[in-house]
């Protein structure tokens, strides 16, 4: 069963479009995966699906009884409570159909929250507040959840507890929509559905093999340090103290990054059409 | 569950900077700094009362509302009620002003011992400063998308509200006014407390108006 319908949806801010012509669905027992740089557009659809944003144009149409869960990127909320009072009031807020308190107890033992319930919210990392926010989305037992960025700052271990959490939603019903800029191989395999997000416009990634790939050039400086495996597998050429990367749209900010910390000097990039 | 969440979090908004306790205080140092400089008259300390108590919900209002626009983007989406939370947070603001007349009426020394002359004093207050939450209310766009338009509403409905019923070319338009200079005009000119409750009652019904008006424009629609 369907539960969002996206009809040619645009979305303008002062005269630039934020994301044009968007057009999907999530279905019951689905998991979709955004990717796409920042900038393209992905938080702000997502904020327009979880109604807080009314789009310019097109269409979205909610079955009857959709319960959306939403994690912002960056939520600004100055919480000053703890976060066992914090998490229960999140739950509450949704009645009878959220989780039950137990159930709530074991997901914030899972995401290893049980150390900070008796610390304010307004005192902890960046990282643990992610997770609050990811426990709070997921606190209404929500039908629709959407997810974005939900993966930052979080170590491998929190990131595969994450996965679990949404792969067991997925599998009672609910349909997840994930939004980020950089996602490894591992991860996109979790997901049915792979979008990217180019050129403010959401294109379906029919086979994860035929990804969109660019093409990043860098040069190599006197002091540049050697590759390390994880950019090896990306190394399309590399002559003339010019290094090519071919690489997933998706992950090109992270490598960018990645090859200034190596001190290579970054040249320039460009999209390569299938 | 919904409304205690939305007014404790509303009443953290309005404390969290301290804006509110300091103009409070500030404005009470101000006034009795003046009276005993200059001696006031009841007249005239009612009228200074009346621009002050104004000013100070307008001022802790816009604060409310900046406030809010910035922090509380997903709290609405939590609560998923878009007219709840619209009268939460009118209702706050609502009883931010009466704890406010209260105060005022009692540290100024303006209260006697006719209770209903004083009940009827602290209710002009009180409504003078549901006008002040009503402006905020209207030129809440200034925090998301319209920050000019927002701004200059708010100087020229202050300037109106203050210097209105003195200008006699606004004399025809007076019902559309703020009616803040009124109270003070009618108070002046009448000395009775009890003379105020019209304009009281004016003052409600307008501050009502504006907020309506407000929670209709800019409705953010929690379905397509």
């Amino acid at each position: 069963m369907e539960l969002i319908t996206v009809k040619d949806l645009s979305l303008q801010n002062e005269g630039y479009f934020a994301f044009k012509h968007v057009a999907f669905s999530l279905t019951q027992n689905e998991t979709i995966s955004i990717v796409g740089d920042s900038g393209s557009g992905k938080s702000q659809l997502l904020e327009t699906l979880a109604k807080l944003k009314n789009a310019d144009s097109g269409k979205v149409v909610y079955t009857p009884g959709v319960r959306i869960g939403y994690l912002p990127q960056f939520d600004p909320q100055i919480v000053n409570k703890t976060v066992r009072n914090y998490l229960e009031e999140v739950r509450r807020l949704t009645g009878k159909l959220a989780v039950s308190s137990a159930q709530l107890k074991g997901l914030v033992a899972y995401m290893g929250m049980s150390p900070y319930l008796d610390r304010p919210v307004i005192q902890l990392s960046y990282g643990l507040k992610q997770r609050i926010g990811f426990l709070s989305a997921v606190a209404g037992h929500p039908n629709v959840l959407l997810l974005d960025e939900p993966f930052s700052f979080q170590n491998s271990k929190y990131t595969g507890n994450m996965l679990d959490i949404i792969h067991d939603l997925k599998n009672n019903g609910s349909g997840i929509i994930v939004a980020s800029s950089y996602q490894d191989g591992s991860i996109s395999n979790y997901f049915d559905s792979n979008y990217i997000m180019k050129n403010k416009s959401l294109e379906q990634v029919k086979d994860k093999a035929k990804e969109i790939k660019c093409m990043l050039i860098f040069t190599v400086k006197s002091d540049s340090m050697a590759l390390t495996t994880d950019i090896s597998k990306y190394l399309a050429a590399n002559v003339s103290n010019l290094v090519e990367l071919k690489i997933p749209l998706g992950m090109k900010d992270a490598i960018i990054k990645e090859m200034i910390d190596l001190n290579y000097q970054f040249e320039g990039a460009r999209n390569l059409e299938d | 569950m919904k409304i205690k969440s939305l007014f404790s979090n509303f009443v953290n908004l309005i404390l969290q900077d301290f804006l509110y306790p300091t103009l409070l205080m500030s404005f009470l140092a101000v006034e009795l700094g003046m009276n005993l400089l200059l001696n006031l008259d009841m007249d005239k300390k009612f009228g200074f009362l009346v621009i002050g108590i104004f000013l100070l919900s307008l001022l802790t209002s816009m604060n409310f509302l900046r406030n809010d626009s910035k922090q509380n983007r997903y709290f609405l989406q939590k609560i998923n009620n878009y007219w709840l939370y619209f009268f939460m947070q009118a209702l706050v603001l609502f009883l931010m002003v009466i704890f406010s007349a209260l105060v005022i009426a009692l540290f100024s020394l303006i209260l006697g011992s006719n209770a209903i002359v004083d009940l009827v004093a602290i209710l002009s207050l009180a409504t003078t400063g549901f006008v002040g939450v009503g402006i905020a209310f209207i030129c809440k766009p200034q925090w998301n998308g319209h920050p000019y338009a927002g701004q200059m509403g708010i100087i020229i409905l202050v300037y109106i509200s203050l210097i209105g019923s003195s200008i006699d070319l606004l004399h025809y338009i007076e019902w559309f006014l703020p009616p803040v200079s009124q109270m003070i005009t009618i108070f002046q000119e009448q000395s009775s407390v009890r003379a105020l409750l019209p304009v009281a009652i004016q003052q409600f019904v307008y501050s009502c108006v504006l907020i309506i008006l407000s929670g209709t424009f800019y409705e953010k629609k929690m379905s397509n």
